[in-house]
């Protein structure tokens, strides 16, 4: 199992006390994807990042990979076993796409010189989303569709084993959103592993294994 | 710590984009390089003047000074001698001691009874007397190799000096000499032969002080004692030869001046056919002399402009008008500026030269685009440049008039006539005085009936640098015997007596001191002489303890100041840091997303305060070490701008400092890059505090 949600839950004190999530389970199965839809504000967001180790919830456990990702340091389990990819990229917008891609592999102080594995993997990754051309231009000069499409190779850059996309094409248009769905589902796939996407996109969460809806702080299935 | 050092360099690297924040972190590093420099050379410039001064106040006196206690004074030992026969009844100094063939020259048959208050005799196991001088030399060979170790006597009189000075109006005839005196009161210290510094102190003779000695060979030295002036006379023949003989042996003549305008010499020089312009002094149509005159005069009723040229060694004048006169080589010729000549001294058979004007000297100079060469008698002309010979590898058998070394150790001169040769304190050369220079000291001696003025001739041997004894200008050097002689009979000065005798002990390197003090007195202890002696180390000079505390506490205090400024300037690394911080956050977010953890993430910031640390102290360094290199400039550049002497010469020394203080940079290159990693924590801790679930989201 990849990961064990057991009621997660969140509220908020300020600006007035609110419970935005609410006895939050499911768990993962390796390769497995699943979409996470509802509509805006319901907390979706905060669920993936709670997920994600980037925010804490204020009760209930979670595993990933068989470890409490609640306690101690999560960075490193951030670093070597989740991927993610934000609606608005988030990118170094001042690097090259390359190092963009490697930035995961060099946070995790993986050698990323000429002949390294991390280079190759990095260089491979760039192929398969098609930007194999693109690698020393600043990421700020890409579209917003290509820089989705470093964001996907960056999140795949240390073989993680989950894959945390937030609303991957909320920020693109229709011909892109296509092209981002087919590569994060695709490359899940190739590369065999988990995802969770956050998405109002139907036709991304019909792409899922499993759907689930968040209404009201409850997950339930659909 | 590779990833968080290649962060925050790029951080740090300046871009267009970010103009004002690249304008804030070059001056920060622009600040604390000023800072840097400032304490570098601030330091270094103190560290070396007190360096200077120790080596100063370490050389001329040495940094242990061994004096005798009053338990020496009126012990048996030291008493002993003023009733015995064998002493003369008569004190002895430590020297004396120290060559004295008895310790206890008391003969029961021969000398008067001990008085019932006599002190006890100090004893050795055998039974003998225990001689603490001679025991306290071998107490200090003894405790270390390389400890150097002399007696010194202080005594004091008054100095006269009469000086005669060649004088004339230029265009004299005759040279005239006039006569000057001084007087000082003086204290004369016993010069040490075994001081391996001295020789170091000792000016050598400066040009001038060498003409004067040629000067003087020609004349007598008797008067030199006598309270008015006498008319100076010629010396004997003999004495004319010894002096020459010594000064010739010891001088390389490369260059000599006209003195004065006559410069009869020229005619001989003149090349043939080749025209100079003179000014012809005429008195009832006759012309009496010509000048050779560089400079632009108006004719006037004697004086007439023309040229001068030697056809068949005869010299023949034109005059502006045309008009020709011939002259023979013997008309008086002057020049209005000095000659400045290459000169060679020709060998001499000093038994033909009855004066200087007997020697020759080849010379050769341009004057008026004509180079004039030939061979010109010792008259009217002064050395202008010459070496004197300071430095000898064993005694020579013709030695200087001067100071000199040899194997580094200095050499006092035999003085003329029996004076006593003497080293004045430097100060005395703005009096006018000069090498050679006789006089006498004067003291008193009491006898049964009266007081009686003793003279004791003298000849200056050169000037000392007496560094910064407080009495030191009018601390005069010369052989110990006259300053025993003098402290024997005299009764006008009556300084401490416990500092008027004693042993200096060298050694090269000053902070050994404590350790030889306590060694010594050890040693001393060990032998049973403790009490009789009082060891002092330099820093507990009367006269130098104020200073070096003064030193001392300047340092600390500006160590101080250094560390406060220093705080104050890093203190701009945290502004510009929390200010990096805020336009980071979305980066710090992204890194932090990816794995990167609060601790990477608050190195990235603590490296870019030590990086830009590091980088000002670089460049501070590297600005000091230029300043300190070229600080004869820089001063000369501060006094211009101020229009006076930036440094006094006499408290800082001729020239400041040139060296980069160890201790400064070493205090530069550990605090700096400390303060600027401390620095950098504060916004290290605040980008810590990122919350990157908040940033990515509101992007």
């Amino acid at each position: 199992m990849i990961l064990k949600a057991h009621k997660l839950s969140k509220s908020y004190k300020q600006p007035e006390k609110a419970e935005i999530l609410r006895d939050i389970t499911f768990s993962l199965e390796e390769g497995e994807s699943l979409a996470i839809v509802g509509p805006s504000g319901v907390g979706k967001s905060t669920l993936l990042h709670i997920l994600g180790t980037l925010e804490e919830p204020s009760s209930g456990s979670l595993e990933i990979l068989g470890h409490d990702a609640l306690s101690g340091d999560r960075s490193m389990l951030r670093n070597k076993h989740i991927g993610f990819v934000f609606q608005n990229f988030n990118l170094l917008e001042e690097s090259p796409v390359l190092e963009n891609v490697l930035m995961p592999a060099k946070v995790g102080r993986q050698a990323t010189g000429k002949g390294s594995k991390a280079l190759a993997h990095a260089e491979g990754l760039l192929e398969r989303v098609g930007l194999e051309g693109h690698q020393n231009q600043l990421a700020k000069h890409l579209s917003g569709g290509e820089k989705q499409r470093v964001a996907i190779a960056r999140a795949f850059c240390n073989h993680p084993q989950l894959i945390l996309a937030d609303e991957p094409s909320g920020n693109l248009d229709e011909g892109n959103s296509n092209l981002i769905h087919e590569l994060l589902i695709g490359s899940s796939h190739d590369y065999g592993k988990s995802l969770i996407v956050v998405t109002h996109n139907s036709a991304l969460a019909e792409l899922c294994d499993r759907k689930f809806l968040l209404s009201d702080g409850c997950l339930t299935s659909i | 710590m590779l990833f968080e050092f290649s962060v925050a360099k790029k951080y740090l690297v300046p871009k267009k984009k970010q103009l004002s924040m690249s304008l804030i972190a070059l001056m920060s590093v622009g600040v604390i390089s000023l800072v840097v420099w400032l304490i570098l050379v601030f330091l270094s410039v103190t560290d070396g003047i007190e360096k200077n001064w120790l080596k100063k106040l370490t050389s001329f006196n040495a940094p242990i000074q061994i004096t005798p206690t009053d338990a020496y004074y009126q012990s048996y030992y030291y008493q002993v001698d003023s009733i015995s026969g064998d002493s003369d009844f008569s004190y002895k100094s430590i020297g004396e001691k120290a060559a004295a063939t008895l310790t206890d020259p008391y003969s029961p048959d021969e000398d008067l009874a001990l008085p019932p208050y006599w002190p006890e005799k100090e004893v050795d196991v055998d039974g003998s007397t225990k001689d603490f001088v001679k025991l306290a030399f071998a107490s200090i060979q003894k405790t270390k190799l390389g400890l150097i170790a002399q007696d010194y006597e202080v005594s004091g009189a008054l100095l006269k000096l009469r000086m005669i000075r060649s004088q004339g109006p230029s265009f004299a005839p005759q040279e005239s000499h006039t006569q000057s005196y001084l007087t000082q009161a003086s204290y004369i210290n016993s010069f040490s032969g075994k001081n391996p510094h001295l020789h170091k102190l000792i000016d050598p003779p400066r040009i001038e002080d060498i003409n004067h000695l040629f000067y003087l060979a020609e004349l007598s030295p008797d008067g030199a004692s006598a309270d008015q002036p006498d008319r100076v006379v010629k010396g004997s023949v003999s004495e004319f030869h010894e002096r020459l003989a010594s000064l010739l042996e010891n001088t390389t003549i490369k260059r000599v001046k006209s003195s004065g305008q006559k410069a009869s010499y020229l005619a001989s020089l003149l090349p043939e056919n080749k025209s100079f312009e003179v000014l012809a002094y005429q008195k009832q149509g006759r012309i009496s002399y010509l000048v050779f005159s560089e400079k632009e005069r108006k004719e006037s009723r004697y004086f007439e402009k023309g040229t001068l040229k030697r056809i068949n060694d005869k010299l023949v004048y034109t005059s502006a008008e045309g008009k020709t006169t011939e002259l023979g080589l013997a008309i008086p010729l002057f020049s209005e500026t000095p000659l400045s000549m290459e000169a060679r001294l020709k060998k001499p058979n000093l038994s033909q030269v009855m004066a200087l004007r007997d020697l020759k000297l080849d010379v050769c100079f341009i004057l008026q685009g004509h180079t004039l060469s030939g061979t010109i008698p010792w008259e009217t002309i002064e050395l202008e440049d010459a070496d004197a010979r300071t430095s000898f590898e064993k005694i020579p058998d013709q030695p200087p008039p001067w100071t000199y070394e040899v194997n580094g150790f200095a050499v006092l001169p035999k003085g003329h006539r029996a004076a006593a040769a003497v080293l004045l304190p430097k100060n005395f050369q703005t009096n006018g005085v000069k090498v050679g220079d006789t006089g006498y000291f004067s003291y008193n001696a009491s006898t049964t009936s009266a007081i009686q003025e003793q003279r004791l001739p003298v000849q200056i041997a050169g000037f000392y640098d007496p560094g910064v004894m407080a009495i030191g200008a009018r601390m005069i050097l010369t052989e110990p015997a006259v300053v025993h002689t003098i402290n024997t009979s005299s009764q006008t000065y009556s300084f401490d007596q416990n500092m008027m005798n004693g042993i200096q002990v060298w050694y090269s390197d000053l902070s050994q001191t404590s350790e030889i003090q306590t060694e010594l007195t050890e040693a001393f202890k060990q032998e049973g002489i403790l009490p009789y002696w009082k060891i002092t180390p330099y820093y507990e000079y009367d006269f130098a303890r104020d200073l070096l505390q003064q030193f001392q506490s300047d340092k600390y205090l500006f160590t101080l100041i250094g560390i406060i400024v220093l705080i104050v300037a890093c203190s701009n690394i945290i502004s510009l840091l929390v200010i990096l911080v805020n336009d980071k956050k979305k980066e710090i977010a992204i890194l932090s997303a990816m794995g990167a953890s609060k601790k990477s993430i608050a190195w990235i910031f603590t490296l870019c305060g030590g990086i830009m640390g590091c980088l000002s102290t670089m460049i501070g360094t590297a600005a000091a070490l230029l300043t300190i290199h070229n600080i004869d400039s820089v001063v000369h550049f501060l006094s211009l701008l101020q229009g006076h002497e930036a440094f006094n010469a006499v408290f800082y020394g001729k020239s400041l400092p040139d060296e980069l203080s160890e201790r400064a940079l070493m205090f530069i290159l550990i605090a700096t890059p400390i303060i600027s990693l401390l620095a950098g924590l504060v916004p290290a801790l605040k980008a810590c505090k990122v919350h990157p679930s908040k940033i990515l989201r509101s992007e």
